[in-house]
């Protein structure tokens, strides 16, 4: 190999490694703090005020632990946009961002009845903001509150609102999925009205704070679910409950696992949870049609569950103890969802459900004119729910534990 | 000169990633909303391109796009056409590399300069351009496997985590089947499956007219295939309403993957399919227009490939301000100014004097 040939290959290779580095668009670790949850809430001086969470990485090093300090520090910016507060927020930071990590999107209640409509495209335009990252609405307290709550695990408080979000939604199914792409989704198709889920704060936030209140017990301030915020077009009208929320998600077909307290009676007494059933695998599925100006909508809920308590005594070794409590629970999920349609055709009037969806989707051409008017008409609308539950085992005794008594 | 015939996977492997690399992300417009069905609809028409296309080949017994332009227009007016096909198909190539620009800076990187991306990327697909058609044909089988590869990784991965939702192609045809066929008409049939033309170049790899005639068949089918499936993911994952608003609609799927929070935002795979896509398409315009300028200026081969390649590059930053314009212009002006006159009027025409100046059986 002559020298030129060699010295031009290293040359060669300096100017790849110059080239493909890529140094443009580097961004040094310890130059930088991942963002893990934001706040957006109306602002003193402008209109928006934003508040990050911003990681402060070594404390929540697993191995090592930290020095003591706070897993998180919280920062606050206002502006006029979204995206100007996010910008100047280096104001007081002197890291620079990496909001990719983002994990929940706290939407201040007074925010959310002005509209949201008016800051959510800086949301979806970004490359950086997951699409499956979670929009809530703070319910009663001022959004950033619910970033100032430390935790026991060491976590920041974004980690654990997600966590708790969407593990309360598997297990029990009283909170909407609320992810980026939903709120698009929904405020882009026709006959269904934007849900999405709300969190409270039960416990003193000023004291929250500090690192010191996560070495009590009690945590001195947690976080809870609250059910639902509902919406007409893009601005809050109003919360569900936890328990209306679970069977709006039924009936929407978006709850698979779940539990029914059935009300009977123990002991000749009347008891609201005497029997309780779990579902695995739930489904639902809606038909509607018009008769006249009237919405018929015909609700299929089918369920696939076991036995999970028992305070009455039912024999679970014949086919009649199954057929029921099945009975019961189709008569009490018939009925609460009943409740739930009537509760929000009379106190929202804006169908929640999705039963305009599904007529906007199957029934395009009769869905057209009557689009505009879809949810005074959903208001009006008869539900007739068909449900059919299948108990397929009763876990691991045949029948509650009773002293069978000997003799007369 | 024998012809050097390639292997017809090879070849039909290029053809296919030639329709596919770039149309894969850009594909079909968002105009309707049932856009899938217009790949569909566009291939029906796109047939025609091979009819005409491949009886040109057939009149004159081996000659390629520019020695048929010479032999039916005559030397000068023959050589200004050929001359003004190597200038297409050079421009078709930078409006190529500006769309990978496009992708790879409103997502990989944001700050490194266009020209720098720009430049690297040609002499990559001048280099590939050296080997000849050959080294192209043999290195998109390899392309082609990792772009279906990828998309059908995109596929699954979406419907384990449970994105693909097929209610969301409804409702069927909202704005009656009009719209649609004529967004086929407007759009499909000339870009992707019209910019085929460029094939006609390279008449003796491909097999004659026989040849062509077969593997572009199969490779349209093929195509509108995968184009279809592409579109209908997007649809099934965005929806249709919210794919209309999507400046890339496959990378905004990709960006739905979530498989048990482990396996999350899998968009760098698109972006690798339509870098490696796109150098494809631009080593085989790249090479159809040096073709063309040795044929008319003569000269040694690999002598054009660098500084056209650069002129590509430099164009691609020059052609358009913005992506707004760089849309507007392909999807409007690029089709009715270039792509309907010089894949469909001048080829019609070119037949016609063929057929009247030299009938069959007294070729020359």
């Amino acid at each position: 190999m002559s020298v030129v040939r060699f010295a031009g290959i290293i040359l060669l290779c300096f100017a790849l490694l110059a080239a493909c580095t890529g140094c443009w668009d580097q961004t040094e670790l310890n130059q930088s703090s991942l963002v893990t949850g934001m706040a957006l809430e109306p602002g003193n001086h402008s209109k928006y005020k934003v508040t990050f969470e911003v990681v402060n990485a070594l404390e929540t090093d697993p191995t090592k632990g930290g020095k003591g300090g706070t897993p998180t520090a919280i920062y606050s910016k206002e502006g006029n946009s979204i995206a100007e507060a996010t910008q100047r927020i280096n104001e007081s930071l002197e890291r620079m961002i990496l909001i990719s990590h983002i994990r929940v999107i706290i939407i201040d209640e007074r925010l959310a009845r002005e509209g949201i409509d008016q800051f959510m495209d800086v949301l979806q335009r970004n490359r950086y903001v997951r699409e499956d990252v979670l929009v809530l609405v703070g319910k009663g307290s001022p959004a950033s509150d619910f970033l100032r709550t430390v935790y026991a695990r060491g976590q920041y408080a974004g980690y654990k609102i997600q966590m708790q979000v969407e593990t309360y939604r598997k297990v029990y199914g009283g909170i909407p999925r609320s992810h980026l792409y939903d709120v698009a989704q929904v405020l882009l198709t026709e006959g269904r009205v934007l849900m999405l889920g709300a969190i409270s704060i039960s416990g003193n936030v000023e004291k929250s704070e500090s690192i010191d209140s996560i070495k009590t017990i009690y945590p001195a301030a947690v976080v809870k679910m609250a059910g639902a915020a509902v919406f007409r077009g893009d601005k809050l009208i109003g919360y569900l409950s936890n328990e209306h929320t679970r069977m709006v998600m039924l009936a929407s077909d978006y709850v698979y696992n779940t539990l029914f307290a059935l009300p009977g009676s123990v002991n000749g007494s009347k008891s609201p949870g005497a029997v309780a059933v779990q579902f695995y695998h739930m489904h639902s599925h809606m038909h509607v049609r018009m008769d006249g100006k009237t919405p018929k909508i015909r609700l299929n809920v089918e369920g696939d569950g076991k036995i999970t308590s028992l305070d009455q005594n039912i024999k679970l070794t014949t086919i009649k103890g199954y057929d029921k409590i099945e009975e019961m629970t189709r008569e009490y999920v018939n009925k609460e969802l009943q409740k739930t349609i009537s509760y929000v055709q009379q106190n929202f009037g804006v169908d929640v459900f999705g039963f305009g969806q599904h007529y906007y989707r199957y029934h395009f051409r009769k869905f057209k004119p009557i689009a505009r008017e879809w949810d005074s008409l959903f208001s009006k609308a008869e539900v007739e729910i068909d449900s059919n539950f299948t108990l397929r085992r009763p876990d691991l005794k045949t029948q509650k534990l009773e002293k069978d008594g000997i003799g007369p | 000169m024998t012809p050097s015939k390639i292997n017809f996977v090879d070849m039909f492997a290029m053809q296919l990633v030639f329709l596919l690399s770039t149309s894969i992300i850009f594909g079909t417009p968002s105009v309707v909303p049932d856009s899938w069905l217009v790949g569909i609809i566009a291939f029906f028409p796109a047939c025609l391109f091979i009819v005409v296309y491949g009886a040109m080949l057939s009149s004159q017994k081996d000659m390629g796009l520019y020695q048929l332009l010479e032999k039916a227009w005559g030397k000068i007016i023959g050589k200004a056409f050929v001359l003004v096909y190597a200038t297409y198909f050079l421009y078709i190539a930078s409006r190529n590399i500006r769309d990978m620009v496009e992708l790879v800076m409103s997502t990989l990187l944001r700050m490194t300069p266009v020209p720098v991306i720009t430049t690297l990327f040609v002499l990559i697909v001048a280099y590939a351009t050296l080997g000849g058609i050959q080294a192209i044909a043999r290195f998109a089988s390899l392309v082609l496997c990792i772009v279906i590869m990828m998309l059908l990784t995109i596929g699954i991965l979406l419907m384990f985590s449970s994105s693909l939702i097929l209610e969301q192609m409804l409702p069927f045809l909202s704005k009656g089947i009009g719209p649609v066929v004529l967004s086929a008409f407007q759009h499909s049939i000339w870009f992707p499956y019209g910019e085929i033309v460029v094939f006609l170049v390279f008449h003796k790899e491909i097999g004659g007219a026989k040849g062509f005639r077969r593997l572009t068949l199969y490779a349209f089918l093929s195509a509108c295939l995968i184009l279809s499936v592409s579109d209908l993911i997007q649809i099934w994952t965005l929806g249709i309403e919210e794919k209309k608003y999507s400046s890339f609609a496959l990378l905004d799927a990709a960006r739905l993957i979530n498989i048990a929070n482990i396996i999350t935002r899998m968009d760098a795979i698109i972006a690798l399919i339509i870098m490696f896509g796109t150098l494809l398409k631009c080593a085989v315009f790249l090479f159809a227009c040096t073709e063309g300028l040795m044929h008319i200026f003569k000269g040694k081969t690999g002598k054009y490939n660098f500084p056209l390649a650069l002129l590509a590059g430099a164009f691609s930053i020059l052609v358009t301000r913005n992506s707004a314009e760089h849309l507007t212009e392909g999807l409007t002006y690029v089709i009715y100014t270039l792509h309907i006159p010089l894949q469909l009027i001048v080829p019609l025409l070119t037949l016609l004097l063929l057929r009247i100046r030299y009938r069959k059986g007294e070729a020359t």
